[in-house]
């Protein structure tokens, strides 16, 4: 499943995939699959990435069923 | 005669190994001789390393199973160290289809340009063998074969390092 709101969160602080991944320690392609769905990230990093981004996990990583992004 | 050229050959890999250390450091940002993966690829390294293992173990298996009912035409180094070269392809492909194989430490173009040389150096090294005759003597694959091996090998992975680069432009941002 896409993470439409990572990639939002991200857009709206004008990061590139490259400068968010840089902030949390990881490579480009890492942030990419993240946002395509491919790769599910460990609680740690998805941490590291909601402090960037001053979200919180349930905004960036919870995914109610009945909402479909 | 099979002692000299077992020194040889160890010399060869302590070199390597000397070398590769040497390169390591050259190549990685931080000086450093260990590369650092994130943890999506250390997950993807960790498949690779299983599916080169298997690789292995398959080519390992056949060439005892051809040898039931053929002698193969190469010194058992070759064949050996062809299983190796083979499991360690398998290994860097899929790394590099899974963008785990440049590290988060490492320097692209100059991880690159070494390789270049050193598959150009394995395919000259090979090349002179061949044209002096000694990479196949009597019909049997010699010694010098594991450099067309090592040339073919680096050539293998930098033709997917281009592709993989060439899907990841189209597929950034």
């Amino acid at each position: 499943m896409k993470n439409l709101r990572l990639k939002a969160a991200r857009a709206g602080l004008d990061l590139s995939q490259s400068e968010l991944a840089e902030a949390v320690g990881v490579s480009r392609q890492t942030i990419s699959a993240i946002e395509k769905g491919d790769y599910n990230p460990t609680i740690n990093l998805c941490i590291r990435i909601c402090r960037v981004l001053g979200k919180t996990l349930d905004e960036l990583f919870w995914y109610d069923e009945s909402i479909q992004d | 005669m099979n002692s000299y050229r077992a020194i040889g050959f160890l010399f060869g890999i302590t070199f390597g190994v000397i070398v590769s250390i040497f390169i390591l450091r050259a190549f990685n940002k931080n000086r450093s001789i260990r590369t650092e993966y994130d943890e999506m690829q250390k997950q993807a390294r960790g498949e690779a390393y299983m599916y080169g293992f298997y690789a292995m173990i398959l080519f390992e298996f056949l060439t005892m199973l051809t040898e039931f009912f053929q002698p193969i035409p190469a010194e058992p180094l070759v064949i050996h160290f062809t299983a190796i070269m083979i499991g360690v392809t398998v290994q860097a492909v899929y790394s590099i289809m899974h963008d785990a194989f440049i590290g988060l430490n490492t320097q692209k173009n100059r991880y690159l340009i070494i390789m270049a040389v050193i598959a150009v150096i394995n395919f000259a090294v090979a090349f002179a063998a061949f044209k002096d005759g000694r990479m196949i003597e009597n019909g049997v694959l010699m010694a010098p074969f594991c450099n067309l091996m090592v040339g073919i090998a680096f050539l293998i992975i930098g033709l997917a390092g281009w592709i993989r680069t060439t899907e990841g432009k189209e597929e950034k941002e």
